[in-house]
């Protein structure tokens, strides 16, 4: 994984020293709270219900174990001995005390890691696919393009107080693991017979209250040209994004005012008065940088494993693991673990300070001393051999870490909601456990197979909810929560948003909705068609006359 | 007006000169409808420009190649359109003085000075030696502006 030299390490280091006495002027009153806002939020920073809240930048999702138990020791010392991870492979702590965080900033510091930009109207942390380096469907590893990015954009003087917040996703396989289709920019590695290597743009997906899928902006761009034409969209955006109304601030408003043939004039015209400036990348650059990401040293000899293989035949729980939780490697010999953040009685991607620990431990003894966190809020062993697997399985079925529901229903993606968030209008971890406590039948949720629910509390839509299957809306009526179903969503290939089902449901009624919307589900399904197939091919009709006679 | 420039508080004669207030041959700075009304149709102006965010790009950009001076008024500290028109300014060959005005505070200096800003009047409430320290916030930089530091890739690749 990238390593710090000295340049970055003084950069943080001096980001520790500007915020220590950014805090210490808030607090002493020479700066103002408005003044504050902007300069915190940059540091991952917010005010929330209960204490701030701190978001800690994992750049596209690569940890060390070094750094993992740093962020355990973080959890002990300053918060109540757990975390969150969030769908942005960041890692989020939510009872700081606002006169610690320049220590904990310090703390991170000392292992490579930072909260910079992780809030904020500006360019957030980058984001990526979870199995960068290892799918065997990888046109490229994205990881050496996201580092790039990570360091132009850090700290930009232009793009540091942009009309509103800027996310960018690159992904290196034929598969989109990244979510690109919602992002500001998404960023796909495409090879063309004659061109090589390079990238597809897409510009103005987004969720929050204007739910949009990215539209390409162009087709293929030299990997050499990627800073020069980012810093051209960011410029065209930045001066023509709207100022006037936060909620319509996004790129994406930008893009659909103006048309998407307008607005690829103006980044056009724009780069091509910057892009064989100092800019343009050369292929040492490229190279360099692609160093910092060698394949493991793997065991090629690694070959078949036929104990992995009896033990699955023994011990059925397993054999479910062994299938939901582990994905193919492009090494052979080898799989990717998906660790499960989504036990039945833990908030969906919430992990304890202990399990941190051992999960370091896990990685440094059987994957290379690396974790990824992943866009649905899991974490990843990227590197473990077959026949280690069934160690790897005990190790973290003791910890909690093993439940078989990778896909499943209960993997859900959900945002903190009310509990926690001073935006949110409705709860959505109590939610959460409903669902758990309703689906806690594995038998059955391999059944039903692949489903990606998700949540959120608010229209902001944190938990992604327009494009799960099932995606779930808390909203508030006059003081009573309510939940808006939606069906069909993608967030991947084929990236869709899901349609509204019909009028919200109770907060008691959401466990028996889903029901409901699986047994038509069950009934309709043909021959290995997941619920996301079904509801292409029959529409909602079905699942709403189910769910709306059973109400009436 | 108090400007930090070079690296140190100084006092110069531009003043910014509200709309309505009459010209009295003093270095004045002007909006850009008024520059454009008194100012020579062809050749240097003798005011300076004050060009806000809403200003039309390509309007601002002539105007500046005749003007000694071009403040670029920042309405609040958070709108970083000035940012972008500054780089543009440079970009586009101005390479006279241009001021930072408006709400310009100390946690800015440094994008401000790396965007092209040669001078900066700080807010009221800002000490001029507070608002020089910001402008070493960082000692290092990632990215290439309209500064002439070296950036970090040239700087691994020198050693």
């Amino acid at each position: 994984m990238y390593r710090y030299d000295e340049y970055d390490q003084r950069i943080v280091d001096e980001r520790v020293v500007q915020f220590r006495d950014q805090t210490r002027r808030f607090l002493d009153g020479s700066l103002s709270e408005e003044e504050f806002r902007p300069l915190r939020l940059m540091n991952g920073l917010y005010i929330q219900r209960h204490a701030p809240m701190l978001r800690v930048a994992i750049p596209y999702g690569l940890l060390s174990a070094t750094q993992l138990r740093k962020l355990a020791h973080i959890a002990t010392t300053y918060d109540r001995g757990y975390g969150h991870f969030s769908t942005r492979q960041n890692i989020q702590y939510n009872w700081p005390r606002l006169e610690s965080v320049p220590d904990i900033l310090a703390e991170l510091a000392s292992v490579e890691m930072h909260a910079i930009q992780t809030s904020g109207n500006c360019v957030r942390n980058i984001t990526s696919d979870a199995f960068a380096g290892i799918a065997p469907d990888e046109i490229d590893d994205p990881r050496p393009y996201c580092e790039l990015l990570r360091q132009w954009s850090t700290f930009h003087p232009e793009f540091s107080y942009l009309p509103r917040k800027f996310k960018i996703a690159v992904s290196g396989a034929t598969s989109d693991r990244a979510a690109t289709a919602f992002h500001d920019i998404g960023l796909r590695l495409v090879r063309d017979a004659e061109r090589g290597l390079g990238m597809q743009v897409l510009v103005g997906g987004g969720q929050g209250r204007t739910p949009k899928v990215g539209v390409v902006l162009r087709e293929f761009l030299p990997l050499p040209d990627l800073l020069s034409f980012t810093e051209a969209i960011l410029r065209i955006y930045n001066q023509f994004g709207r100022r006037d109304n936060k909620y319509k601030a996004r790129i994406k408003i930008l893009v659909a005012a103006l048309g998407i043939e307008e607005f690829a004039r103006l980044v056009e015209d724009e780069w091509s008065r910057i892009r064989d400036s100092v800019l343009r990348l050369d292929e040492a650059d490229i190279a360099a940088m692609r160093a910092h990401f060698p394949r493991p040293d793997y065991q090629t000899a690694a070959g078949e494993d036929v104990m992995t293989a009896a033990w699955a035949a023994m011990e059925p729980e397993f054999s479910r693991w062994l299938k939901r939780n582990t994905r193919a490697h492009r090494q052979a010999g080898y799989r990717a673990v998906v660790v499960s953040l989504k036990a039945p009685d833990v908030a969906p991607g919430d992990i304890t300070s202990a399990q941190m620990f051992a999960l370091a431990e896990l990685a440094e003894r059987y994957s290379f001393g690396e974790i990824r966190a992943t866009y649905d809020q899991n974490l990843v062993l990227a590197d473990v051999r077959e026949s280690e697997l069934h160690e790897v399985w005990r190790a973290l079925a003791e910890h909690g870490l093993a439940t078989a529901n990778i896909g499943l229903l209960t993997d859900m993606i959900c945002c903190p909601g009310l509990d926690f968030c001073s935006l949110a209008n409705a709860r959505s971890i109590p939610i959460a456990a409903q669902i758990n406590a309703r689906f806690a039948d594995l038998d059955y949720l391999h059944d039903i197979g692949e489903l990606e629910l998700k949540m959120s509390g608010c229209m902001n839509a944190c938990g992604h909810h327009h494009v799960g299957h099932i995606g779930i809306l808390g909203v508030d009526k006059n003081g009573v929560e309510f939940y808006q179903i939606t069906l069909g969503g993608i967030a991947g290939d084929g990236a869709r948003l899901g349609e509204r089902l019909g009028p919200g449901v109770t907060a008691e009624a959401v466990a028996d909705t889903i029901e409901s919307l699986l047994t038509v589900y069950v009934e309709l399904r043909e021959e290995g068609e997941r619920f996301v197939d079904t509801v292409s091919r029959c529409g909602v009709a079905p699942f709403k006359d189910r769910v709306y006679a059973v109400a009436a | 007006m108090r400007i930090v420039t070079d690296g140190r508080e100084q006092h110069d004669e531009w003043s910014l000169l509200a709309a309505d207030e009459p010209l009295d041959g003093q270095a004045a700075i002007v909006p850009l409808a008024r520059w454009q009304a008194i100012s020579p149709a062809t050749g240097m102006s003798t005011y300076g420009l004050l060009a806000q965010a809403d200003d039309a790009l390509a309007a601002v950009l002539a105007a500046a190649l005749r003007s000694p001076l071009v403040a670029i008024e920042f309405a609040t500290f958070n709108d970083g359109r000035g940012y972008s028109l500054a780089r543009q300014l440079r970009a586009n060959g101005f390479n006279r003085d241009l001021r930072a005005v408006g709400e310009v505070l100390r946690d800015q200096a440094f994008y401000l000075a790396r965007c092209g800003f040669s001078s900066f009047a700080p807010a009221a409430h800002v000490g001029s030696d507070e608002f020089v320290a910001g402008l070493a916030d960082f000692s290092l930089v990632y990215q290439a502006a309209a500064d002439d530091r070296s950036i970090i890739a040239r700087l691994r690749q020198m050693r």
